[in-house]
């Protein structure tokens, strides 16, 4: 794992709103009850306690656009942020309204777009690493080298700083005790801060196990989509989630030896999701034509 | 639909003591060009991709070249610490007498490629995957090399010490003076045809 400061990213997640219902998605989408909406006065406050992070301040969701006040956020970031330090990453929702906006706002390689029509491969996040990983000093060491806090990003959401954006979003789901207060330079605090966090999150997740990953479900146009769940973690979903109250799930009741952990983790490249990266709808495109024959069906 | 169009491109171009640093050139295509003696300290190149191409006795600190593609390139003697080549992918590439103290290479793919006398202390590599490759003369001091994967792969002289290799993965590789000393951290490392030749 690595500080906060040393990320290229932390991102204020807007709202945990999505049109899609990807599976097994990093915010867990498909599962709340009720999305959160941020409101601006945070939304600014979130941004000043980023004062003089050297990465970008991403604005994230859920789907930023659903945001009923995504003009506003579009220019709070404008205004307070430079833009070489901003980035955005959307699924396309209404994009022709809004996509000048954001070119106005955005440079083009700060601007994640990904509407999941291209195939891609999701890990499984809800499988509780103490219910399937047998050896206890691996599980640790898997956690410490966990993927996603490597590469991917810190967050903030309505319920505070988070050490990993995949923490956030499970401290939403599960009602967990919520992240270290936003005040600034939050990001500067050492990991040994997010110690709490890292224990209730992690212990939750399985980012970080060498799982089979799986088809998003191109954001579930194609169906309902099936999250991966373990024993301990299907109980505590059980009357907080919407996925799970209708059935979209699958159980992983088995553990997983030293042995198979080291031939799953022959063909385990989880960062891999897509073979390409998005900026714009044409990158999108562009692959959806050199991929195989599954399509996404139009939503 | 047409592929990206690389906002900057440099073709066919030699170029010495030339100062690109400190630049944003991402998204960019470098062929069939060579770099004497230039700079491109903390120059942003990500997604950029790099074919048939040579930097000699170049400060490459800090760059950037986070999810990059290089073809045919050769870094010689260059100055490489601090620099990020995070999930990129490198075939035919050979990194020789270079500092790689303190990189980010996590993810990346390596094929067909060669590192040859490069001191990689302090690095990250977990993830790594080299495939078909050489790697002589490498100090892998106090590194992140989970997962690390050599498949087909020659170690020759490689140092290996308080680096932390669980996970990590060697089949079908030749190792010569290249012994996983105590010190590293080998919690479920698989090894397999693998042989240990003598000098």
């Amino acid at each position: 794992m690595r500080d906060l400061a040393e990320m290229s990213v932390i991102h204020i997640e807007v709202t945990n709103a999505c049109h899609l219902r990807c599976a097994n998605c990093t915010r867990h989408l498909g599962h709340h009850k009720r999305p959160f909406f941020m409101d601006l006065e945070f939304i600014a406050k979130a941004i000043d306690s980023l004062e003089g992070f050297p990465g970008t301040i991403g604005l994230m969701g859920g789907e930023p656009m659903m945001h009923p006040k995504i003009k506003e956020i579009i220019e709070l970031f404008a205004k307070k942020i430079d833009r070489r330090h901003r980035h955005i990453w959307t699924a396309g929702y209404k994009w022709e309204d809004y996509k000048d906006l954001v070119h106005e706002h955005f440079d083009e390689d700060f601007i994640t777009f990904n509407d999941h029509t291209a195939p891609g491969k999701h890990q499984p996040l809800l499988v509780a690493i103490d219910d399937v990983v047998e050896n206890k000093e691996l599980a640790d060491e898997l956690i410490s080298n966990c993927w996603i806090q490597e590469q991917w990003s810190a967050s903030i959401t309505p319920k505070g700083g988070f050490f990993c954006e995949v923490a956030g979003s499970l401290d939403y789901l599960l009602d967990g005790p919520g992240g270290v207060e936003i005040e600034k330079g939050w990001w500067k605090k050492s990991l040994d801060h997010f110690q709490k966090q890292i224990n209730t999150s992690c212990r939750r997740c399985s980012a970080c196990i060498p799982l089979q990953t799986e088809s998003d479900g191109f954001g579930g146009r194609n169906g309902p989509t099936i999250d991966t769940i373990s024993v301990s973690n299907l109980e505590l979903l059980k009357d907080k989630s919407l996925k799970v109250k209708r059935g979209n799930y699958k159980l992983m009741k088995n553990t997983l030896s030293d042995a198979d952990i080291i031939k799953n983790s022959f063909a385990w490249t989880p960062s891999r999701f897509r073979n390409f990266n998005a900026h714009r709808p044409e990158d999108s495109i562009q692959h959806r034509l050199l991929s195989p024959s599954v399509k996404a069906k139009p939503i | 639909m047409n592929a990206r169009e690389p906002q900057f491109v440099i073709n066919n171009s030699n170029f010495e003591e030339k100062n690109f640093s400190n630049q944003n050139k991402n998204f960019s295509l470098i062929s069939k060009s060579k770099f004497f003696n230039c700079s491109f300290k903390y120059t942003l190149l990500k997604e950029t991709k790099v074919n048939d191409v040579i930097f000699k006795d170049c400060d490459l600190t800090g760059v950037d070249l986070k999810s990059s593609e290089f073809k045919n390139v050769e870094f010689n003697n260059c100055k490489m610490e601090k620099s990020q080549f995070n999930a990129g992918i490198f075939k035919n590439t050979n990194i020789i007498d270079s500092a790689c103290n303190d990189i980010k290479i996590r993810g990346a793919y390596l094929n067909n490629s060669e590192i040859v006398n490069c001191d990689f202390s302090n690095s990250d590599l977990n993830r790594v995957i080299l495939e078909n490759s050489k790697i002589n003369d490498i100090k892998f001091f106090n590194c992140k090399m989970f997962m690390f994967f050599c498949v087909n792969v020659y170690l020759k002289n490689v140092k290996f010490k308080n680096s932390n290799l669980t996970l990590s993965k060697f089949i079908n590789c030749k190792k010569n003076n290249s012994p996983m000393g105590q010190t590293n951290k080998l919690l479920c490392m698989f090894e397999k045809n693998v042989t240990n030749e003598v000098s």
